[in-house]
């Protein structure tokens, strides 16, 4: 019989999900996709009903009766509510930030609600390969992980999902299991939302990398990303958040309404070439790779001119925030050994 | 740095007093997770409070107390977020309370003990609470709880206490389940109260039609449910009086017609024939078997047809006027008649019984000759009361020598002339009504009639009796109830266990048992008044000269017969007679059928409802849309899929620059209430007040270039009646 059963149930799970599993991207929750099943706590709560019925009717309690009629019907209600708290939104995809790997990848979206009332309580979380969920089994008793979500009427929500990461690479967004077991927390309604999200997870950078090659070989303050030494001044630039305080041109600030950075360039013109072939092959790829990761963190802090070379990719010299994602992507991706 | 004047960072303001502070945590939606599960384990006592507190009335007293201590002892920790005591405590707690429990009852089972046994498992459980789940444990064992209390009491109060009991706990319920944003309370009730009421018709619907059985599924059902009150199986000393203190309800009954006259309202009860000295107790069956039938002769134009509720008496009386002639629609077995005139079911009642009866109340009932068996109604215990024997002798003699002087009544029999004797004795000598009379000693009746001679319906019925049997004169003693009180709100009659009477029969050759109340011949308004009028001559009646608290009283007890008769005595027959008045069969399975169909269609009527995606206009889409009206009416035209800050360009020049302020103002409170963060509770004023600036707002186009000539006539005639 469990046998048969194990045969069946992924094309019975495939014959459910058909339909409903198919469309990628931004989906609306419609009644087709949204499911619902009583919890563990719903059950409970049905057989206590049960109970109370069959003690009213050996005892002939009309109010017994009574009481256990109105807790079924208003947890039966409650079905409803449920599925109503979920049918109806919305869930569009809105970015995913790329991340280094052991940071958490977080992908954003949005929940729009169109309907005349409140949601409340819904929750959106990852559904991850089984060997990640491990323990498992006892999961209705715990709290649901992920984020919960309330959604006033005709309004948008952004809910944001945070995803470990552990390798450099591509990472697709997994599906996203949106339920709510508002409002008596007897039943479960759900749906999967399978998102289009992609993200990039850059290389972890290396702690304590040797300093940037090449260049007037000058002493840098490789960690500070701006350069601090007897090199020229090269002007200012408006504050970030993040730069050192001692790079902050006070004088002007004094007469000004905003902060600014004084910018020093060490070698105008010069420029660093990052390439994987000149670190030294004794030490293995992926170290080799969070270096240049590294690298090119600090070089574009420092405002430096850079380009990196990896085997069949060369990204020529620039300078900015694009050039680093491109330089950052090109080492996330870069096949591994 | 508070302190310092010269940093207007932190405005000096009060902080608000504590109790504000707790009034609004109630109120208010909590983002704060402590002040949160303060409240929300507050409403969760309070609820269990509710379920709890109506057993405190039969609970023994250290039980009631130590819950109510670990009530406290939880409060308390919540209140200052300490931890709930740890397991060692706990299962000591546990070992304690049940020993206790079985201390108190000897056993874990049975009503009492196991409602004790579950109210101290609720009162620990919601000492040691601390998760999700320990929540949902105590909402379960609350509705055990709730039930048991059913066991007591089923009244209209418990049934609101219920319904009040069962939205608390789905108020809790509630709670717990937004684990991060929060309702304000008047949500939460909005958003129960709709549900409550979407349930409604389907608990009707399950309560009415849901198949019900006629019988209980194991044991005896309600077996010593109800400690039993009202008529025994013995009339010993005391024991009527008891129940003529007693003012629950006995029997209600709905004449068809009018009701006949107090004075016939005698409703049997238990007949006693034999004396032991003490206590007078039914005969004992002497001819078990044989000639169960009994000669009754009555008169057909007295007959009364009325419909009894009786409550449950443990016993297997019904209790019906004399005499029941015909008894219908008896849901349990089958009554019979006994040769007593006894209406008697099968099975002990123990739930509110309802039935049809036709009783006529000029009745006699046989033998009407002399028969052997009647001598068993002569039997009189042996060595008690000499003196009243030796009365009854003399009266008889006096008796006997006044028929033999008397020729002229010698058609009045013997028989009577001693019954005729003996009223008379007892009208004539200074016999008085009084219930506060002590118990009597070993002979009783002696004590009475000649010492005492005070006292009520049991002293004078059963000396009644032995003064016939000692005169050679079958009598009986009848108890039941006499009289009851119509309720003028709904018509019904009311008969109290303080209506109980006891009176006599005897056996007259010719013309069988005769109905004789020798409490009648010493007080006649026993009989002839309502209980009411009689109270109100004691102590008791000075509540029910105030006539409006009488009405009250009146009207209360309508109700509460209104919901016995509609609701409480629901029944498996009244559900078939529910089916027949629909007209179909009734049986089970049309029960059944007319349950799916009409719960299936309220299941699907609740879909529709819940399921249909109301048609939100969004109320700012709708004020653009009418803001574009106007400019169209106005005779500008604006695309629609311009955005509002291009629209404010686009109006700056079609538009007469003197409505340019309002419009530019409208067009940013537009935008505002557009892409500003809304502000809970400020969004509706927002729309409001941009709702009666688009009223007031009036576009005018600007004058067309000149080479139109002076402004066109359609133009100037918008512009008169948009100014």
């Amino acid at each position: 019989m469990s046998a048969i059963f194990q045969e069946l149930q992924p094309r019975l799970v495939q014959w459910l999900f058909r339909n409903h599993m198919e469309p990628r991207g931004d989906v609306t929750l419609d009644r087709r996709r949204v499911f619902i099943l009583p919890t563990r706590a719903g059950l409970i709560f049905f057989l206590v009903a049960l109970t109370v019925w069959f003690g009213s009717l050996n005892f002939n309690l009309q109010l017994g009766f009574l009481l256990s009629f109105l807790v079924m019907s208003v947890s039966l209600v409650g079905m409803y509510q449920t599925h109503r708290n979920l049918v109806h939104l919305a869930v569009r995809e809105q970015r995913a930030v790329p991340v280094h790997a052991g940071e958490v990848a977080a992908f954003d979206f949005v929940i729009d609600n169109p309907t005349g009332e409140a949601r409340y309580a819904v929750n959106l979380a990852f559904i991850l390969p089984r060997r990640r969920r491990g323990v498992s089994r006892r999961s209705t008793e715990q709290p649901l992980q992920g984020v919960w979500v309330d959604i006033p009427a005709s309004s948008s929500e952004r809910a944001s999902i945070g995803l470990p990461t552990r390798r450099r690479g591509r990472r697709d967004c997994p599906r996203v299991r949106i339920s709510t077991r508002f409002p008596f927390g007897l039943w479960e309604a759900w749906a999967y939302v399978s998102p289009q999200l992609t993200t990039i997870v850059y290389a972890a950078p290396e702690v304590d990398a040797p300093p940037l090659p090449g260049g007037s070989g000058g002493d840098r303050d490789v960690s500070n990303g701006i350069v601090a030494g007897n090199d020229d001044f090269a002007g200012v630039r408006p504050y970030r958040p993040g730069d050192p305080l001692k790079s902050i041109a006070w004088r002007l600030a004094a007469h000004s309404d905003e902060l600014s950075v004084k910018l020093f360039e060490s070698s105008a013109g010069e420029e660093t070439v990052l390439d994987l072939s000149d670190l030294p092959p004794g030490v293995p790829l992926e170290q080799r790779l969070a270096r240049l990761t590294r690298w090119v963190l600090v070089a574009e802090g420092a405002g430096l001119r850079y380009s990196l070379n990896l085997p069949g990719v060369q990204i020529p010299t620039a300078t900015g925030q694009a050039h680093r994602a491109r330089c950052l992507e090109a080492i996330a991706l870069y096949p591994g050994s | 740095m508070s302190e310092s004047p010269a940093l207007p960072l932190r405005p000096a303001r009060r902080r608000p007093a504590a109790a504000t502070r707790r009034v609004s945590a109630w109120l208010q939606p909590q983002l704060s997770g402590g002040a949160r599960e303060q409240r929300d384990q507050a409403v969760l006592l309070l609820a269990v409070a509710m379920v709890v507190a109506p057993h405190f009335e039969h609970l023994p007293l250290w039980s009631t107390v130590v819950i109510g201590l670990m009530w406290i002892w939880r409060a308390w920790l919540a209140q200052t977020l300490k931890p709930a005591p740890g397991k060692f405590t706990m299962a000591l707690l546990l070992i304690a309370g049940t020993a206790a429990v079985w201390i108190e009852h000897g056993t874990l089972f049975g009503r009492d003990a196991s409602v004790n046994f579950l109210l101290v498992l609720i009162g620990l459980k919601v000492l040691e609470m601390r998760a999700h789940r320990d929540v949902l444990v105590i909402v379960f064992l609350s509705l055990f709880v709730l039930q048991t209390q059913f066991l007591f009491d089923q009244g209209l109060l418990s049934a609101v206490s219920m319904v009040i009991s069962v939205g608390m706990l789905f108020f809790v319920l509630l709670s717990v389940n937004l684990p991060e944003g929060d309702i304000a309370l008047t949500g939460k009730l909005r958003y129960l109260a709709r549900v409550f009421l979407m349930a409604l018709p389907l608990t009707l619907t399950l309560f009415f039609l849901f198949p019900r059985l006629s019988a209980p599924l194991w044991g005896s059902g309600g077996d010593g449910l109800q400690s039993g009150t009202g008529l025994s199986g013995a009339m010993s000393p005391g024991s009527i009086k008891t129940l003529l203190r007693d003012d629950s309800v006995a029997l209600r009954a709905k004449f068809e017609k009018r009701a006949p006259d107090q004075r016939k309202l005698y409703w049997r009860g238990p007949v006693f024939g034999f004396f032991d000295g003490r206590t007078w107790s039914p005969l004992p069956p002497a001819f078990p078997d044989t000639e169960q039938r009994v000669d009754v002769r009555f008169e057909p134009a007295s007959a009364v047809d009325y419909t009894v509720t009786l409550e449950p008496t443990q016993r297997r009386e019904l209790i019906a006027l004399e005499f029941a002639g015909r008894i219908d629609d008896v849901p349990t077995t089958d009554a019979r008649l006994t040769p007593t005139l006894e209406l008697q079911t099968g099975a002990p009642i123990v739930n509110r019984l309802r039935y049809r009866v036709r009783s006529y109340t000029a009745f006699s009932a046989g033998p009407y000759a002399a028969d052997g068996r009647l001598a068993l109604w002569l039997q009189l215990p042996e060595q008690y009361n000499p003196r009243t024997l030796e009365w009854a002798a003399q009266l008889k003699s006096a008796a006997e020598a006044e028929s033999l002087h008397d020729r002229g009544s010698a058609a009045t029999r013997l028989d009577r002339r001693l019954v005729e004797a003996v009223l008379l004795q007892f009208r004539r000598l200074p016999f008085r009504y009084n219930i506060n009379v002590a118990i009597l000693g070993r002979d009783s009746v002696d004590e009475f009639l000649f010492d005492q001679r005070v006292g009520y319906c049991e002293h004078f019925a059963s000396s009644f009796v032995v003064l016939m049997r000692a005169m050679g004169v079958p009598a009986r003693v009848v108890t039941g109830y006499q009289g009851g009180e119509i309720n003028p709100v709904d018509g019904f009659f009311t008969v109290r266990q303080s209506d109980a009477h006891a009176w006599a029969e005897v056996w007259l050759e010719g013309d069988g048992w005769q109905r004789i109340d020798p409490t009648a011949a010493v007080a006649p308004e026993r009989i002839e008044h309502t209980l009411r009028e009689r109270r109100t001559e004691g102590l008791a009646g000075l509540q029910e000269r105030w006539t409006w608290l009488g009405e009250l009283r009146l009207d209360r007890e309508a109700l509460e017969n209104a919901w016995n008769q509609w609701f409480l005595s629901y029944s498996a027959d009244r559900q078939r007679a529910l089916m027949s008045w629909i007209g179909l069969r009734p049986n089970l399975e049309n029960v059944s059928a007319v349950a799916v169909v009409v719960f299936s269609l309220l299941l699907v009527g609740l879909a529709i409802l819940s399921l249909r995606r109301r048609a939100v206009r969004d109320p700012l889409a709708e004020l653009t849309f009418e803001l574009r009206a106007k400019l169209i009416d106005a005779g500008v035209d604006v695309p629609g899929t311009m955005g509002l800050q291009d629209m404010q360009d686009h109006l700056e020049a079609r538009l007469d620059p003197q409505c340019m302020p309002d419009t530019r103002r409208l067009l940013a409170d537009l935008a505002t209430a557009r892409y500003a963060r809304p502000v809970a509770g400020r969004q509706n004023l927002r729309l409001r007040n941009l709702r009666a600036a688009l009223r007031r707002w009036r576009p005018i186009r600007a004058l067309p270039p000149s080479r139109h000539g002076p402004a066109a006539a359609p133009a100037s005639g918008r512009r008169a009646d948009c100014q």
